[in-house]
């Protein structure tokens, strides 16, 4: 059973999510802000992040940083899933080190199971 | 002779001849007259006969001549003289005189015997003699010489006149540069003087103006280093009148955009007077020395000659703080509005999906009624997209982002993208792709334009109907071109067409669908890098052909 952690401030979304991934046979754990990213992924330690950028707290982008300057997580494949769909953001969010980046409102949300599914089966 | 004698004796009485000699004190007798015609300076000859032979020839013609009287009197016709110099007309005209038995006169060039000519005055007359027989005597005088001398004279004449002709002109056209030079040197005096005082008066103002503008200015020498600072860069560069003749660099740094400082010759001054070419930039930020403090600037760095050489750069900068604020304040706020404004459509999307999974409970109009809720989500989202970009644009904050990309997979992606409308409404696409290759274009452009015209031609067109999808490079520009053979757009419509929300009266027809945004916003994309776009429609049911030109970047 690979692990998903999914960092999303709106409940509606991040219950959608969680029920679809457990659906999917994920173990899923949800955090809410961006300053309980972190302990939540080292505890958790997850095989695949789902990651929102417009977070309480602190913003993806400063979570992301966090997680690739630690040892034991920077290798853990980061995807972010935010409504924000400006080109100069997805640029950044790639550029510090996610493996994809999707637009919520522009994919089926059994599109997103899917791609997930084959970024945690790649695995690292 | 002695015949003769007697013959010349009765020339006395004869009132045409020039030998009419008066009957003087004393009798001038025969033998007389022919003493003096044989000491005479002028030649006689005396020729007779039908065929006229000579018959008497004095010293004088002798001398002229060459022939001597031996070989020709008696002997020859006086046609021996004749030198093919005189025109036939000449002798038609002699013989018509003398035939009348007038006296001839003119002037005859001759031939002598050893082939060379002489030209004489002549007096040619016929003498009847009592005898019944006419001679004909011809009293010449040589004026070869004076001919000659007067040819000489002539072709000296026309010689100096001509000289004098030449040398006049060119004495004209002496004068004539030389005026030209004076006046030349006038003018350039003149203008030498105005120049001056309208230089000095242009410097007044000049120095007015920099010292007085509202932007940074400063300008280096060929070595970088500072020869003129106004007072606003001062102010803004915490600078004073002690840095001029300083390297520039060592008196301000410049920050790229992530902090960094710049290199020396990533610098726009240094490139403008290394690499000669005009630099204008808004990603950098100035960073005083004397504080540390640093705000971000628009900076035109150009390159400026004195003659042939290099003289340095000018530099003009202006704090660009408040506009690069309320740029990141617009930009943001699209970003923020596009995203509150999804998020909740993605909670119904997702939810209204997950309800579609399972269906079980529904009742088959709830699940058309879920089926409307979902495709009503999937136009809000497109209208949101739409809307953003309309802001982005009247907002001046679309990203522009030129790349080189193959536009023939740019279209074959717009065109794949429709693929699920275009196999239901059983439309038949035609690709035409001429001269197609990687090009450096504004992308995001390209993408929108293609994307909107592909998807209203297949919005646009009924089932069965044919689009059109070419693509050429051509000069300067990728032109395309999307025709369709579909609802076409009425006539008196036409005019309104890319006008912001507006929706021809028989697209709203025909499907309910559609912002009224996407011509608006493809026009206003393609206007913003100096593109065109236009129609051909000739109305209702006649189909549309759109024409895109996007220039390609060198």
């Amino acid at each position: 059973m690979k692990k998903l952690l999914i960092i999303e401030d709106e409940i509606e979304l991040a219950k959608v999510l969680e029920e679809k991934f457990s659906d999917e046979d994920f173990e899923v754990k949800l955090a809410f802000d961006g300053e309980s990213a972190l302990p939540e992924a080292k505890k958790f330690h997850p095989d695949i992040i789902l990651l929102d950028i417009l977070l309480p707290k602190k913003d993806g982008f400063i979570v992301i940083q966090e997680f690739k300057a630690d040892p034991n997580l920077k290798n853990i494949p980061v995807i972010f899933l935010s409504n924000l769909g400006e080109d100069e953001e997805i640029k950044k969010g790639l550029a510090l080190g996610a493996v994809d980046y999707y637009v919520k409102v522009q994919h089926p949300i059994n599109e997103i199971v899917e791609k997930v599914k084959n970024y945690a089966l790649k695995g690292k | 002779m002695m015949e003769l004698k007697s013959e010349i004796d009765r020339l006395k009485a004869n009132k045409k001849s020039q030998f009419m000699i008066e009957n003087h004190k004393s009798t001038l007798n025969a033998e007389m007259a022919v003493e003096a015609i044989e000491y005479s300076f002028e030649s006689v000859i005396i020729a007779a006969g039908p065929s006229p032979t000579i018959i008497y020839v004095n010293p004088a013609w002798e001398k002229i001549t060459g022939w001597s009287s031996g070989e020709v009197v008696g002997k020859l016709n006086p046609r021996i003289l004749k030198s093919g110099k005189m025109s036939p007309q000449f002798y038609r005209d002699m013989w018509a005189k003398i035939l009348k038995g007038e006296l001839f006169t003119g002037e005859i060039t001759n031939k002598r015997k050893n082939g060379s000519f002489y030209t004489a005055e002549i007096n040619i007359f016929p003498l009847r003699l009592k005898n019944g027989e006419t001679v004909y005597i011809e009293i010449g005088r040589d004026i070869t010489e004076k001919k000659e001398m007067e040819q000489k004279l002539e072709d000296y004449t026309k010689n100096l006149e001509k000289i004098v002709a030449e040398k006049t002109a060119e004495a004209d056209k002496k004068t004539g540069e030389a005026e030209n030079t004076v006046r030349a040197m006038t003018n350039l005096t003149e203008d030498l003087e105005n120049e001056k005082e309208k230089a000095e008066r242009e410097s007044v103002k000049f120095q007015t103006l920099l010292a007085n503008v509202g932007q940074g200015l400063v300008v280096v020498d060929d070595d970088l280093k500072i020869i003129y600072i106004n007072p606003e860069a001062q102010n803004l560069l915490g600078l004073n009148q002690k840095n001029i003749g300083k390297p520039y660099f060592e008196i301000w740094d410049m920050e790229n955009e992530f902090g960094d400082i710049l290199k020396i010759d990533e610098r726009p001054i240094t490139l403008a007077v290394r690499e000669k070419k005009r630099i204008v930039t808004s990603k950098y930020s100035y960073v005083r020395k004397t504080d540390g403090q640093k705000f971000p600037v628009n900076v035109t760095a150009a390159p400026f000659v004195f003659g042939e050489k290099l003289g340095g750069a000018i530099a003009i900068f202006r704090d660009i703080t408040e506009e690069k604020k309320i740029e990141r304040a617009k930009s943001e706020f699209v970003s923020l509005a596009s995203h509150q404004l999804r998020t909740p459509l993605t909670i119904i999307k997702w939810y209204a999906e997950m309800a579609s999974e399972n269906p079980a409970g529904f009742s088959p109009a709830q699940k058309e009624y879920l089926q409307e809720i979902r495709s009503g989500v999937e136009r809000m989202a497109t209208l949101i997209n739409t809307i953003m970009s309309v802001s982005r644009i009247e907002m001046g904050t679309f990203a522009s982002e030129k790349i080189k990309i193959d536009p023939a997979e740019t279209a074959d992606k717009a065109i794949d993208a429709q693929k699920l409308r275009i196999s239901a409404k059983n439309l038949n696409i035609k690709k035409e792709y001429i001269n197609l290759h990687p090009i450096t274009v504004d992308i995001n452009i390209l993408k929108m334009t293609l994307d909107n015209l592909i998807s209203n031609a297949v919005e646009y067109t009924p089932e069965k109907g044919k689009i059109e999808v070419r693509l050429e490079i051509k000069d300067n520009n990728l032109s395309v071109q999307i025709a369709d053979n579909g609802y076409g757009i009425p006539k008196d419509e036409q005019s309104k067409i890319f006008t912001r929300f507006y929706r021809a009266s028989n697209a709203k027809m025909k499907t309910a669908q559609g912002t009224g945004l996407g011509l608006y916003l493809v026009k206003s994309l393609l206007e913003q890098v100096r593109g065109k776009i236009w129609f051909e429609s000739t109305g209702e049911n006649a189909g549309a052909t759109f024409f895109v030109e996007l220039p390609i970047e060198k």
